[in-house]
């Protein structure tokens, strides 16, 4: 790839925001829209991993730990790297525990952050992504 | 319709163009800082809030609304199954303590500081399984939000009324 132009320039990024609050997938939707970026909305960790078996290719999966059914979302994880996803992987959680935080980050996930996620860790990740680091 | 995904088009410069110091293009900005002047809401709100209102634009003028409309619907919601939770016997704490996190963690994106730090309290008794700790923190739970609901309810209608063009212009009160 020539190192003088952006890793493509007609690129346009997409995110696949998996959450099932309304509220916070407006929020991200509108924030990342906001960032040029756009966005796949999955409700579950389940319905993520057919947007990704189907065939939808994302720069960037925002995970949120705090789903009704917890572990689905480590374990989504786990098998998106499995089956060879190399797209950032941003886990968000809503209480800080030790635990929470390396259940994400030995699962495959690149960052784990506490909610509410800043327009600062997007612009920095949506940087690394473009930088591609 | 497939129903699990939709795309939402960027109209904003592509996402490679950005640098360190990417600010949103003052054209597609509509500057709100209202909420510096409209005492009321001090405390209540923190930056998450501020940052909402940067991303209102000429594309969604009524975004921060919106956002605020749907939570305090969904958060409503969560608070009435709260209530239910906390009437049954015996008590299932995890199972509070995952409505609670749902509450907190809307309260945390539009930055409803009281509210979120009233749940983190109510969290903790949870964790703790001290049920009459439980009870009067849910109901300062509910007092923060009901507060909130208000001043915000107030706040944009001095939005209305002052109208999408006006800006702050410094101190005046």
């Amino acid at each position: 790839m020539d190192d003088s132009e952006s890793p493509n320039p007609m690129h346009t990024l997409r995110a696949l925001i998996v959450n099932d609050c309304r509220v916070e997938q407006a929020i991200l939707v509108g924030t990342l829209r906001a960032l040029g970026v756009e966005s796949l909305v999955a409700n579950n960790a389940e319905e993520a991993q057919e947007i990704i078996y189907e065939g939808a290719v994302v720069d960037l999966i925002i995970m949120d730990k705090d789903m009704p059914v917890m572990d689905d979302v480590i374990h989504a994880t786990r098998r998106l790297r499995a089956m060879g996803v190399t797209a950032k992987i941003l886990g968000i959680i809503t209480f800080y525990t030790r635990e929470a935080v390396l259940d994400f980050l030995y699962a495959g996930a690149d960052d784990v952050v506490l909610k509410p996620v800043r327009i600062k860790k997007l612009i920095s990740i949506i940087e690394e992504i473009n930088n591609g680091i | 319709m497939q129903g699990v995904a939709s795309v939402t088009r960027a109209p904003f410069p592509p996402a490679h163009a950005l640098t360190a110091s990417f600010r949103l293009p003052c054209s597609r900005r509509r500057c709100s800082p209202q909420t510096l002047r409209f005492p009321p809401l001090e405390g209540y709100l923190d930056e998450q809030f501020h940052q909402l209102e940067e991303l209102q634009d000429d594309v969604s003028p009524n975004f921060v609304e919106e956002v605020v409309t749907l939570f305090f619907r969904d958060s409503s919601r969560l608070i009435g199954t709260i209530e239910q939770a906390l009437q049954k016997h015996p008590q299932d704490f995890h199972r509070l303590r995952t409505h609670v996190e749902r509450l907190k963690g809307s309260s945390c994106s539009i930055g409803a500081l009281k509210v979120k730090s009233e749940c983190t309290l109510l969290g903790e008794y949870c964790d703790e399984g001290n049920m009459d700790r439980c009870l009067r923190s849910f109901q300062k739970v509910k007092r923060e939000h009901a507060i909130l609901r208000q001043k915000l309810e107030a706040y944009f209608q001095l939005l209305r009324q002052v109208g999408p063009t006006e800006k702050a212009s410094g101190s005046g009160n």
